[in-house]
């Protein structure tokens, strides 16, 4: 056996987190069509938000969670509504519109450091309060475990919510075509708005997860975002599923390759993966 | 003065690199997010010539574009495959890995320490510890890649690019090998950024890995796009922009608590204003 | 574009004699903002509680700071910013990557550099120094120590970075001489938070300590993971557990550190930042002394020249610094005694030799 559950439990727990980035991601990338640079810095507002509730303000922590992902969720909304929204009027183009959120995940990022210093935070308390569990011969602790139920259940949410609600429905109208959409009546707009809401409050809360997990700093978002727009790539854009399998797919060959080979080419493989997936398989693992 | 010079140089480099990368983004319309990579190979030869063997600058510089070239048509060849999001993480794949090998693999590149002690050019000579010479040495090099570079597109090699852009399907019905031209352009593109990576890695004479990480790759697309795509002095404008403002921007003070964090804050800001108001670049003359 | 030129232009040739004469000038060049701006911060912060327990001096001292973001191109444009613009006397930069680039600059406009850097290569000509204890002089002590514990199995677990890696290749290279095998080497990038599946590789290898090359904050999240995994292996480090603001995590574990550090200076830094030092603040509390001292010792009334500073800084023998007592060697490499320290008691503790 040895070492090999604790390393299946590993690849589970960054998919998991993966998973998390990758259904936020998507979701918003369906419907918008553009990668947005800054979705990764939500994550960051998300764990600093509660880090302020919490810690500075003294809230119970699990108020502090909930203020913290709807806080978020209105960040997200507003950059939409006053930056991402204002140039879609304008027909900007996706380029265009990378190169704006470029802008904003550099000034949000700066306005934390600013606010809350550079330094690494955690957001749990000290190191005995951890809960540890073993699992056929693996190690896992209390917030993996939280982090990888709230994968599951965020991962089911989704697909309640797109496939089983009126509004889910149109969201994916939008993303089949969004001209189309606005042709047949749907504000499309007000929709993308309430998508940025929700996809930003889920980053925020893997901000959070992360922040108990290990800790916060404001420059957490872009190593996060590009995992999770691998993990979306890899399983096939604008499919929940594939998202996810992308996501522990990801994580798997992760932590296999460190095991096989070497610590220090942990991002080389994760991303030889992704090409050699796509050379194999160019629509990802499940086809929209 | 020497201020000036030195940022001049900057100039001359990150145009080259601009130029260069235009031709496969705005032109091609391939979104290729690599062109760091391809910088740091021609970078890293020289760098490897000019301190562990006799070789003078300028068959440094020339095999630093032969080695690219074969790599950059292996890469080539795989991207062949991809189009639209796909290529671009695919490049960002590949850019990713060639970071990687220069990080690790440390008896051909020194790794994390880098290369010091790299010489400047010997040529007739001239000093060129001088910086001023150097810049002169930097423009020559730079107005041949310019002028190239217009040759190209404004021949029927070019048109066909333009005709890829804009609907490949088409043209590739009239009989254009479509692929062929994306591999040409590409290493063309690719052999010019090496020409920048072996000045620069002579300019400062000391180069290591982390100036050649996608977060560089990032940087001359936001000058294309900043500049306008599909606009050579575009991008010359671009350039000159970026490598401007974060030094004007040394200049506005604030509390020294929070200076160089308020100057990201600026940063982004200005480029988010830009692209709402100046959604086509500088001088734009294509939009997505 | 133009109005950009003409701008900066202004600047550089605007005449800034204005102040005093004897005014020295240190360009400080470390990342304020990115990935490691908190390191940035922390040297920052040391440098001015340098300044403000200056005492009396007959110069007067003036501190820039730039920011260069840990990237080559821009560490050249703050030091070139730095010389035309502020006419900066002497440079202080902070990592390998910022000194190689700063060091032929330094050289050529004949300033004082000093660099919180590993890399030899920084202190290379006469203006250049650096300020980060040798490997060779750590690694002695530690492998003393291991042999007086009796340890033949020795783990590594190093970051991808200058500073680890310059430590173990020589501690590999003294190591051939002795009868302690390193059973396992694990390695991870800067940056890293998820040392789980490395950690579980090192779990069988046998090893009777594991030696942490790592610095804030990944030092603090691999002992807290390997912790979790249910190892209890003791640990060791070169350096990074007294600045740790979790000493708890390595309460009763000993480590390899520079000999008699002030205790002074961590509390001067607490006092004012709420935090403890970060890698490479009290190396430039240090600098700024050793700056201020070379100046103050040079004879006569004008300013003191390059060439003067450099000659007082190479005479420097038991300084008195935040990493114990200093000495200038000739390669213009600040050399300071290791000892071995424990974490007693939520402390640092000299051991007694």
């Amino acid at each position: 056996m040895g070492i090999l559950p604790q390393l299946i439990l590993n690849s589970i727990i960054a998919g998991a987190i993966y998973t998390l980035v990758a259904l936020s991601f998507n979701l918003i990338y369906s419907t918008t069509k553009f990668f947005n640079l800054a979705h990764g810095v939500m994550a960051a507002i998300g764990g600093y938000a509660v880090f302020y509730f919490s810690k500075t303000l003294g809230l119970d922590i699990h108020i502090a969670i909930v203020l913290g992902v709807i806080l978020t969720g209105f960040v997200g909304f507003g950059v939409d509504k006053f930056i991402y929204l204002q140039l879609r009027k304008r027909k900007a183009s996706n380029m265009v519109l990378l190169v704006a959120s470029l802008g904003v995940m550099t000034a949000l990022q700066a306005i934390i450091a600013i606010l809350f210093s550079s330094r690494f935070k955690t957001l749990s308390g000290n190191i005995d309060t951890q809960k540890i569990f073993t699992i056929l011969g693996g190690v896992i602790t209390q917030t993996q475990l939280v982090i990888l139920l709230s994968a599951v259940l965020i991962m089911a949410g989704f697909v309640i919510f797109l496939y089983k609600t009126q509004f889910g429905k149109t969201v994916r109208a939008i993303s089949d075509d969004e001209e189309v959409a606005r042709i047949i009546g749907i504000n499309t707009n007000k929709i993308i708005g309430y998508i940025f809401f929700i996809g930003s409050a889920v980053t925020g809360f893997t901000g959070i997860l992360i922040g108990f997990d290990v800790g916060i700093e404001p420059t957490m978002g872009l190593s996060l975002l590009l995992k999770g727009v691998i993990a979306s790539i890899v399983g096939g854009v604008g499919n929940i599923y594939g998202g996810v399998l992308g996501a522990f797919l990801l994580g798997f060959v992760e932590n296999f390759g460190i095991w096989k080979i070497s610590g220090e080419w942990k991002d080389a493989i994760a991303f030889a993966l992704l090409i050699v997936f796509l050379i194999f398989r160019p629509r990802g693992i499940m086809n929209k | 003065m020497e201020y000036l010079i030195h940022l001049a140089i900057l100039f001359v480099i990150y145009a080259t690199l601009g130029v260069s990368l235009n031709l496969v983004v705005g032109y091609t319309g391939l979104l290729s997010v690599t062109h760091a990579a391809f910088y740091g190979i021609g970078a890293y030869t020289t760098a490897i010539f000019l301190t562990k063997s006799g070789v003078g600058f300028f068959s440094s510089l020339v095999s630093g574009i032969v080695i690219v070239v074969v790599i950059s048509f292996l890469v080539g060849v795989v991207l062949s495959k991809f189009k639209g999001d796909y290529y671009a993480l695919v490049t960002f794949g590949f850019n990713a890995i060639i970071f990687a090998v220069f990080l690790n693999w440390q008896n051909l590149t020194n790794g994390s320490l880098g290369v010091p002690g790299i010489s400047r050019p010997e040529l007739f000579g001239i000093n060129f510890a001088n910086n001023f010479n150097f810049l002169i040495l930097a423009l020559i090099f730079f107005v041949l890649v310019y002028f190239a570079s217009r040759f190209i597109v404004n021949s029927s090699f070019g048109r066909v690019l333009k005709a890829i852009r804009e609907d490949e399907t088409a043209i590739a019905v009239f009989g254009y090998k479509t692929l062929s031209f994306k591999l040409v352009v590409f290493i063309i593109s690719a052999a010019m950024a090496a020409v920048a990576g072996s000045l620069f890695a002579s300019y400062i004479t000391f180069i290591d890995p982390s100036s050649f990480q996608l977060t560089e790759s990032m940087f001359i697309l936001a000058i294309i796009i900043l500049g306008g795509l599909g606009n050579l002095r575009g991008s010359i404008l671009g350039a000159l922009f970026l490598i401007l403002l974060p030094e004007i921007l040394r200049f506005v003070g604030f509390s020294s608590d929070i200076d160089a964090q308020m100057r990201q804050v600026v940063y982004g800001i200005i480029l988010i204003l830009l692209m709402l108001y100046r959604p086509q670049g500088l001088i734009g003359e294509y939009k997505l | 574009m133009a109005v950009a030129v003409v701008a900066i232009g202004y600047f550089v040739l605007k005449d800034s004699s204005d102040i005093s004469a004897k005014t020295i000038k240190i360009g400080v060049i470390a990342p304020m903002t990115g990935d490691l701006a908190f390191m940035g911060e922390g040297i920052r912060d040391a440098i001015l509680i340098a300044k403000e327990n200056m005492g009396n001096t007959k110069n007067r001292y003036e501190v820039i700071f730039e920011d260069d973001q840990l990237d080559a191109k821009m560490s050249a444009s703050a030091a070139n910013k730095l010389l035309s613009v502020d006419k900066v006397d002497a440079f202080v930069t902070f990592s390998s990557v910022t000194g190689n680039v700063v060091a032929p600059i330094a050289e050529q406009n004949k300033a004082v550099h000093f660099g919180i850097a590993s890399d030899s290569n920084v202190a290379k000509g006469k203006y250049n120094f650096i300020h980060w204890t040798p490997p060779s002089e750590e690694n002695k002590v530690l492998i003393a120590e291991l042999q007086r514990r009796g340890i033949r199995k020795l783990g590594i677990f190093k970051g991808n970075a200058p500073g680890a890696i310059a430590v173990i290749d020589d501690l590999k290279e003294q190591l051939k001489d002795t009868n302690i095998e390193v059973v396992t080497e694990q390695v991870f990038n800067s940056g890293e938070k998820d040392f789980r599946t490395i950690i579980a590789k090192s779990k069988d290898s046998g090893s009777e300590i594991y030696l942490l090359l790592a610095f804030s904050p990944e030092l603090e999240i691999l002992v807290k993971q390997m912790r979790e995994t249910g190892i209890t292996t003791p640990i060791t480090s070169i350096e990074n557990f007294e600045m740790s603001e979790q000493l708890d995590l390595f309460e009763g574990e000993w480590y390899v550190n520079s000999a008699d550090p002030t205790a002074d200076f961590i509390n001067k830094f607490n006092t004012k930042t709420d935090k403890s030092p970060t890698l490479g603040a009290a190396n430039a509390y240090d600098i700024f002394n050793l700056i201020v001292a070379a100046n103050e010792k040079v004879e006569g009334t004008s300013k003191p020249t390059s060439d003067q500073v450099v000659t007082e800084l190479m005479k420097i023998t038991n300084f008195s610094g935040a990493l114990g007592n200093l000495s200038v060697n000739e390669d213009g490499i600040i050399v300071s005694k290791a000892a071995v320290r424990i974490i007693k008691d939520g402390k640092p503790v000299t051991v007694g030799n």
